[in-house]
């Protein structure tokens, strides 16, 4: 049976699915352009200003939906996670725009050579977690979204490396601080993609979990 | 016009008049008595004791008999027709039991009046010993109107909405405190209506009071209720059969008859009114 | 949390038709709890055994107890008047007596052997009042129950169980025939009630039990499938069928 709430609901998922192809393209190519030192802040600031008007019609889309249709149970549980969800997704373009932000500002493009092997590896498991964060909002996977929670404690521990490295290390504090904001602003991003982890478990489950 | 339309038309106009002739002959009987026994209608003649061979003087006696009968009748029937239609609508559980007796009233109903009548001979006037007496003409009635009185009841009882007895149950009230309270008082109308139809049906019956309460001739009214009486419906039976001189009484038997007419009409008409007022009244 | 009703493996059936099926369940005192469920599922038939109207019904058969304050209410000793008065019943379409708004509130006491005017005049204002109807009638109250509106004769209804000082209140899909700011008068009255009374409401609005209830049941095919706080079952019912069942997936 198709109910009147379901044609609202699949609209709302193609919403948020949109928004995270979105996001995951603004992640991917702020992280990868600070390595390779292209220029990519025009394009990221567009992507993150979608993600900002995206982000304002899920949610109206989701209040229109509880108003018409006073959802319960699983139907309740998906329209309140999809706002939230919707906010982490436009967080991700929000700390994709601030790295292109920074690395136009105070680095122009230039690379900060040390220590830059610890940001290319926090970046790779930023980007995964991403993708991973989408992958397993499309099926409302719990399992996948569970895997988030390993990658999270190695970014944690990459971050916590940056910090003890670059107090030991000499080096410009034009490269300190801009690497230092840059392995924050992946930091939050990873955090971001296991608040989406907790809601897809929260969809599927009921289980209001923590994966910190 | 459509053929269809035509013919609808017909048919319609001939259930029209054959239901206009149900009035007709309503109107053509009370006409005919009303004409032929206007005549004799006095003071006198309804509060005179009949004379000489019942060939002059009033009906009295018969009136008097007649009231004394169907009152007697409905003094038996009414609480007995009443009690059964509560046992059956408000106590008794579907089963065998009420299929019994919902068939018995039914058979009842439909039993000839002059089997009432050598049945209440048998039992009343020779079994019992009750004589030729008004006693054995009420008792024969009563169980003639008896299944009446009990279907009206029922129907009555029935009438009352399921939610006032739930209603006033749930407020812990006992079954009943239920009847009495919220049951019988909307009942009534419809019990009443019922039983002075069924009045009006004992007044008119003429074989089963013939047989067990009436006398040809008897010049004095009843002084106890094992005296026999006269009484209008045997009266008239006499009068247009089994008098010496029929054709010279003629007119005193249309005045009788006038008379046992009004008497059943208004009996019919102060239903109605009791049936109407309340149904207005009513509005749940 | 106390007690208030408590149904153990309790079993209604009809003929050969049950309409319960060893339902166990505790209502629990001075909470509104709510009985969901599809169309036919025993709903009605549940919160008639917590009064015993079922009883009025020929070939009924009931195993199982209900206990009432711990007592079983199918017990041999038991009296239903004293039962019925303890636990009052509301019922689907408002049922007032054709008699005044006066005597419709004072039918109760009067039955139980209360007679004198001043003490009733005083049942009737006190009933009327947590009834919520009392400033809408007090001028009339010898006109007809059957001129007040629907809602107001739900209230008049809700004021003459009270009367008879029920400590539960069975209401039957109490909403079911009133307009919404009717419905959402008696609502309110529910949420107010339960401070001093153990309410139970059979519902087909799932809103409406979300809305008014503490606890809510969910009921199917006889079968007592989900039970629990009312935001618990709303949110993240435990069963499938419940979950069906409020989003509206059923069949």
């Amino acid at each position: 049976m198709n109910r009147l709430l379901d044609t609202g609901l699949e609209r709302l998922t193609a919403m948020l699915l949109q928004m995270g192809k979105v996001a995951e393209e603004a992640v991917r190519i702020s992280i990868e352009s600070f390595m390779t030192g292209v220029d990519v802040y025009e394009r990221v600031e567009q992507l993150s200003d979608t993600l900002v008007r995206m982000n304002v019609d899920v949610e109206d889309k989701a209040f229109e939906l509880i108003a018409k249709y006073q959802p319960v149970a699983s139907d309740l549980r998906i329209i309140k996670s999809y706002i939230k969800i919707s906010n982490d997704l436009e967080r991700y373009g929000r700390y994709a725009w601030d790295i292109s932000f920074i690395h136009k500002r105070l680095a122009n493009f230039e690379k900060c050579e040390d220590p830059l092997a610890i940001i290319e590896e926090m970046g790779e498991k930023v980007i995964s977690m991403v993708q991973v964060s989408i992958e397993a909002l499309k099926t409302h996977n719990s399992e996948l979204a569970r895997k988030l929670i390993e990658t999270e404690n190695e970014v944690d521990a990459l971050y916590f490396r940056h910090l003890d490295h670059s107090t030991e290390m000499p080096m410009s504090s034009r490269c300190l601080i801009t690497n230092t904001l840059v392995v924050r602003y992946l930091e939050r991003i990873a955090d971001h993609a296991t608040y989406i982890g907790e809601s897809i478990i929260y969809i599927a489950t009921g289980e209001k979990v923590v994966l910190r | 016009m459509n053929k269809k339309l035509l013919k609808q038309t017909i048919f319609f106009q001939i259930f029209r008049m054959t239901s206009a002739l149900v009035i007709l002959f309503l109107f053509v009987m009370i006409w005919t008595f009303i004409s032929n026994g206007i005549g004799v209608i006095s003071w006198t003649f309804l509060t005179d004791m009949p004379k000489r061979g019942m060939t002059e003087g009033g009906i009295f006696p018969a009136i008097v008999g007649t009231v004394y009968l169907t009152l007697g009748a409905i003094v038996f029937a009414l609480p007995i027709g009443v009690a059964s239609a509560i046992y059956l609508v408000e106590y008794a559980h579907e089963g065998r039991l009420v299929r019994i007796i919902n068939s018995a009233i039914i058979n009842l109903a439909g039993v000839p009046s002059i089997v009432y009548g050598l049945f209440g001979f048998g039992i009343f006037v020779v079994f019992l010993n009750f004589g030729t007496s008004i006693l054995s003409g009420s008792l024969t009635l009563f169980i003639m109107i008896l299944p009446t009185i009990v279907s009206a009841s029922r129907e009555a009882l029935l009438g009352v909405p399921k939610s006032f007895r739930e209603g006033s149950l749930a407020l812990g009230a006992t079954k009943w405190q239920t009847i009495r309270h919220m049951v019988l008082p909307y009942a009534l109308p419809g019990i009443l209506t019922g039983a002075i139809l069924a009045v009006a049906r004992a007044a008119g019956e003429t074989a089963p009071i013939i047989l067990t309460a009436v006398f040809f001739f008897r010049p004095s009214l009843p002084r106890s209720i094992m005296d026999g009486t006269m009484a209008l419906a045997s009266h008239i039976y006499y009068m247009a059969t089994q008098h010496h001189a029929i054709n010279l009484v003629r007119p005193l038997t249309y005045g009788s008859v006038l008379v046992l007419l009004s008497i059943v009409l208004s009996l019919n008409i102060l239903a109605i009114v009791i049936r109407t007022r309340y149904r207005r009244r009513k509005n749940w | 949390m106390p007690v208030k009703i408590e149904t153990k493996d309790l079993t209604v059936s009809f003929g050969d038709v049950d309409a319960i099926k060893n339902v166990s369940m505790e209502i629990f005192t001075n909470r509104v709890t709510a009985i969901i469920g599809p169309s036919g599922c025993g709903k009605s038939t549940l919160i008639k055994s917590f009064n015993r109207m079922n009883d009025l019904v020929s070939n009924v058969k009931i195993t199982g107890q209900v206990l009432l304050d711990g007592e079983n209410i199918y017990g041999t000793n038991y009296d239903v008047v004293t039962l019925r008065k303890k636990v009052g019943m509301i019922f689907q379409k408002p049922n007032p007596f054709p008699k005044s708004i006066y005597d419709n509130v004072a039918y109760g006491p009067r039955i139980h052997g209360i007679h004198k005017k001043e003490i009733l005049d005083k049942i009737v204002e006190e009933n009327l009042k947590k009834a919520a109807l009392w400033h809408e009638v007090s001028d009339r109250l010898n006109s007809s129950a059957m001129d007040l509106s629907g809602g107001q004769q739900q209230r008049l209804c809700i004021a003459r169980a009270l009367a008879v000082e029920p400590e539960v209140i069975l209401m039957d899909e109490p909403c079911s025939a009133l307009d919404p700011i009717a419905t959402a008068k008696i609502e309110g009255l529910i949420r107010t009630l339960s401070r001093d009374y153990t309410i139970v409401v059979v519902t087909h609005n799932m809103q409406q039990a979300a809305r008014v209830s503490d606890y809510t049941a969910f009921l199917y095919l006889g079968k007592l499938i989900e039970y629990g706080l009312t935001k618990d079952v709303f949110e993240n019912p435990q069963n499938d069928l419940t979950e069906k069942y409020l989003t509206g997936k059923f069949g």
